[in-house]
């Protein structure tokens, strides 16, 4: 019988207010996480998202709001009981142990039954790839093999919530990109309830169901990944998700005109008057002077181009003097443009967000 | 031969000559004492006299301090041990666990004894001891454990901080904490055997400390290994010679053993 199956939770952090010294880590911080679902905390460093993640799992208390797991508030219930496990950016393994001893300890923290415990070592270890690592110690084992085995020891003790507090920043970029689907797949698996912490947006955009974007103890936005790409709710959720060019524009009405073009404004764009549009560099339409006949645009010159396989960055210098902008022309269109080449700038038309 | 095996080589013979010089350096008082201990130094003519003494039945009256002293000296070495890991390894690791800004103070408290010399040290003692003699305790010069607790504080502290700062507490501490372990059991089970080596040498440098203490013994009147030593120094100096030269090899024969067993210990715990 496997011991993979579990049931999930949700978890709300309410209010929670975290101050240290003069710097408020968290300010009226408030997140839900749904039963099964991987939430990714994003933001820079010091925007509040370890804190908020070493709150839940209680190795730090809010001054503050409340942590409610499976509708239980447990706010002042110590980080032992309260059935969370988690993986560390640094290698928490413990370094006297083996890799199976590692894992038995954590089953017998949680007072699992000396005869069951061999199965479920070696079922967690074989879910991770290392099967045959029992009896190594840690420090026989890669970065990568390490977190593996920190996630098994994690998973192992069938907690309530998953949390990863940067698991993958201290592996190469092969090993990460590997881990990261790893870790995906296993916690779609298993269906625990995870949150994770990360600087790397790439990383949140590729793993989490939802996003929280995190500035200085806040949540910025919180979404799917495609809605904080396309539909950003705040200047600094479009300038930190991705790439933007910030152009000058007019709001009139709903809509937005950018270099003589009428594009839609997102929600949560200034109502009327002069602003800065953020548009994303595959939304600019790049066409050759000789192509474009009366479509609307600007004039610019092509002044560098790096090829990246799928897709060309294109760096356009506009005729009137105004700032560069970047575009990212899909691989068949890049054929068409050459360095120094005259071109007019255009925009596809969904909606931008204007400050 | 290719340059590599050729600078292989060259430096298996440099640590070979450094660790030779080394262990002339070291060997050459022991064996100046073993020759005293054999060689009458007026005559010249050598003897096995103060061996067979130490060890004959025959001048168990005169050689009473010394076996005293030994005795005295192992249950101090124990004792201070005992109560210096009780004390210090506890407050190290809260302290770097919980109130990191106090390491400092901690560090300063516990470095403070190499400042004093130990005639200074006795000069605040000895109304403490004359307290402790009449009101709480006894004469025992085991008692003597609490003022060596004092001198070995600087050499376990830096040991254990040395351990402690090799490995990433916190980060051990939070894993334990979140999978549901006690402090305690953090302690215990996840910090300590970590500490293994630094613990080990702690102990080995403490013992190596009161196995050598004189001075506080002397000016306490109380009968430790080195008053002992004194004492049959005065009436047999080749037999303190013996004795001296005994202690140094059981000293170093302690320190291999203890180093030898917490190594045996820890590959058995980590290997099961």
């Amino acid at each position: 019988m496997t011991t993979l199956a579990r049931s999930a939770v949700g978890v709300e952090l309410v209010g929670l207010e975290r101050v240290f010294g003069t710097v408020r880590a968290l300010d009226h911080f408030d997140l839900e996480i749904r039963p099964g679902e991987l939430v990714a905390l994003l933001g820079p460093s010091g925007c509040g998202k370890t804190t908020a993640l070493r709150v839940l799992a209680g190795l730090e208390e809010a001054d503050s709001g409340q942590v409610i797991v499976g509708g239980r508030d447990i706010s002042h219930t110590p980080p032992n009981k309260r059935n969370m496990a988690m993986v560390f950016q640094s290698y928490s393994l413990f370094p006297h142990l083996t890799v199976a001893g590692n894992i038995d300890f954590a089953l017998s923290m949680r007072k699992v039954d000396k005869a069951k415990r061999k199965a479920i070592i070696d079922e967690h270890l074989e879910l991770v790839g290392l099967g045959t690592h029992h009896n190594r110690l840690p420090n026989e084992l890669s970065g990568g093999q390490q977190q593996r085995v920190a996630l098994a020891r994690a998973l192992a003790s069938k907690p309530d919530v998953l949390l990863l507090d940067e698991p993958l920043s201290a592996l190469d970029a092969k090993v990460r990109e590997q881990l990261r689907d790893e870790i995906r797949r296993i916690q779609q698996e298993f269906g625990t309830t995870t949150l994770f912490v990360t600087h790397d947006q790439g990383e949140a955009l590729a793993m989490a169901d939802r996003v929280g974007v995190m500035q200085a103890g806040k949540l910025e936005q919180i979404g799917s990944p495609r809605d904080l790409y396309e539909r950003p709710e705040t200047e600094f959720v479009a300038r930190f998700i991705g790439a933007t060019n910030p152009l000058p524009g007019v709001v009139s009405a709903g809509k937005v005109r950018v270099f003589d073009t009428w594009l839609p404004a997102l929600p949560g764009s200034i109502d009327e008057g002069r602003g800065t549009a953020l548009i994303r560099p595959e939304r600019i339409k790049v066409t050759p002077l000789a192509e474009c006949g009366d479509a609307p645009g600007r004039l610019a010159t092509i002044r560098q181009m790096s090829f990246l396989g799928n897709h060309a960055t294109v760096y356009l210098q506009p005729a009137d003097g105004t700032d560069e902008l970047v575009a990212f022309v899909a691989a068949r269109e890049v054929e068409k443009l050459t360095q120094g080449m005259d071109v007019l700038v255009g925009f596809d038309d969904k909606p931008v967000l204007v400050a | 031969m290719s340059r590599a095996k050729a600078k292989a080589r060259n430096q298996r013979i440099f640590r070979i000559i450094v660790l030779g010089i080394v262990g002339l350096f070291l060997a050459y008082p022991l064996y100046a004492l073993f020759e005293f201990s054999i060689r009458f130094p007026l005559t010249g003519k050598y003897s096995w006299d103060a061996w067979t003494k130490l060890f004959g039945a025959g001048d168990a009256s005169r050689l009473g301090p010394l076996y005293t002293g030994i005795v005295n000296s192992l249950i101090i070495a124990v004792l201070t041990l005992a109560i210096m890991f009780v004390i210090l390894v506890p407050t190290m690791i809260w302290v770097r666990l919980k109130l990191p800004k106090l390491r400092r103070v901690v560090e300063f408290i516990c470095l403070l004894p190499l400042t004093l010399p130990a005639i200074v040290l006795v000069v605040g003692l000895v109304p403490v001891y004359r307290f402790m003699a009449t009101k709480v305790l006894d004469t025992s010069a085991i008692w003597l454990c609490f003022a060596y607790v004092v001198l070995v504080l600087p050499f376990s502290y830096r040991a254990l901080d040395a351990g402690l700062g090799a490995m990433d507490v916190k980060t051990l501490a939070a894993a334990a904490r979140s999978m549901g372990a006690s402090w305690m059991t953090v302690i215990l089970r996840v910090i300590l055997p970590n500490l293994r080596g630094a613990v080990a040498s702690a102990a080995f440098i403490s013992i190596a400390v009161v196995l050598g203490e004189f001075t506080i013994a002397r000016m306490l009147a109380r009968e430790n290994l080195q008053t002992g030593v004194m004492l049959v120094n005065q009436a047999a100096p080749q037999v303190a010679a013996a004795v001296s030269l005994l202690t140094l090899l059981f000293g170093i024969a302690l320190l291999v053993g203890l180093s030898y067993i917490t190594n045996r210990t820890h590959q058995k715990r980590t290997r099961s």
